[in-house]
């Protein structure tokens, strides 16, 4: 199993999947709900899939009938699910504001 | 009689106007979808080989379908949906690649080598270290020539007239080293090796 980097993107992606991980996820309407360009959403499905996080298939459509080429789609698998939360609890507990500044800021621009 | 048939001419001129419009406006749209997949196809081109078929034939391809005929029915939108789709995947094409396994080009270029090295053997290797001496030559004399002009026009002094000399002195090495190599070339069957050589490596980019 490959290294695994986590950055923002991924974990964006990764939400998205935690969503509901029993949904199909398509390429084009995962960048349009997580608001990322195609360059930056595949190589995440990319990396995501050689972790073996994520599982991509074909659609299992007779095209000639439907019109249409089968689409791949994206399943979340049972390690990907796990490592996934494991991985966004690190990183939400990691980017969570330090408890000093909870404070609330006054107007003439100090804290109160 | 002739008000009638100027009204009815009108008439026609009208619909076969509107005929030719529709059937002008169908054409320039089907274009201009064509132009997403045309990018696209040189997305593909900057996949490796085997990767070309799951990535762009199987996945982006009927992505960008599903884009221009199912999700969007206004053509600029479409256009530009299906434009920055395919031109994003133009731009990461070889990062998609790397993240999904595939070698680097460099990596690649080095497995070529050790297999055309693997079956040249030594022949090889003593022509490719000539052909490498031959151009470091060339690009020394080249950079100090270039260096000489260049410190001359911002610092002066004694430093950019030693460079010209060694650069002018390393010159007539050039055509020997161009004779040795030549040489070399021909006592190790060198041509014969390097056109295998590039064979090789042109039969394993296209696996």
């Amino acid at each position: 199993m490959a290294e695994f980097r986590m950055t923002t993107t991924v974990a964006s992606v990764l939400r998205e999947f935690l969503e509901d991980i029993d949904q199909r996820q398509y390429g084009f309407d995962l960048m349009r709900r997580c608001g990322l360009p195609s360059g930056s959403l595949y190589p995440v499905l990319a990396r995501l899939e050689r972790a073996g996080w994520i599982v991509g298939k074909v659609e299992e459509i007779d095209a000639a009938h439907e019109a249409r080429p089968a689409r791949k789609y994206y399943l979340l698998t049972g390690h990907g699910a796990v490592e996934a939360s494991r991985e966004l609890a690190v990183l939400s507990a990691r980017l969570r504001p330090p408890t000093g500044l909870l404070r609330r800021p006054t107007e003439q621009g100090g804290f109160a | 009689v002739i008000t009638f048939l100027a009204v009815l001419g009108g008439l026609l001129l009208l619909v076969l106007g509107k005929v030719v419009v529709s059937i002008l406006s169908k054409e320039v749209e089907g274009r201009l979808d064509q132009v997403s997949y045309a990018i696209l196809r040189l997305a593909r081109r900057r996949l490796p080989a085997e990767l070309r078929e799951t990535m762009h034939d199987q996945e982006w391809v009927p992505e960008l379908n599903y884009i221009t005929t199912e999700l969007e029915e206004r053509p600029i939108t479409r256009l530009v949906l299906g434009l920055r789709y395919s031109t994003g995947l133009l731009r990461a094409a070889r990062k998609t690649a790397r993240e999904a396994g595939a070698p680097t080009r460099w990596a690649r270029w080095r497995e070529a080598q050790a297999t055309a090295f693997a079956v040249r053997g030594m022949r090889l290797k003593i022509c490719v270290f000539f052909m490498n001496l031959t151009v470091v030559y060339f690009l020394v004399v080249l950079g100090l020539l270039l260096g000489a002009g260049a410190t001359a026009a911002l610092l002066g002094g004694p430093v950019p007239a030693l460079m010209a000399d060694i650069a002018l002195t390393m010159i007539p090495g050039m055509p020997v080293l161009m004779i040795v190599s030549g040489r070399v070339f021909r006592v190790t069957g060198g041509m014969a090796a390097t056109d295998q050589h590039r064979q090789l490596k042109r039969a394993q980019r296209q696996r």
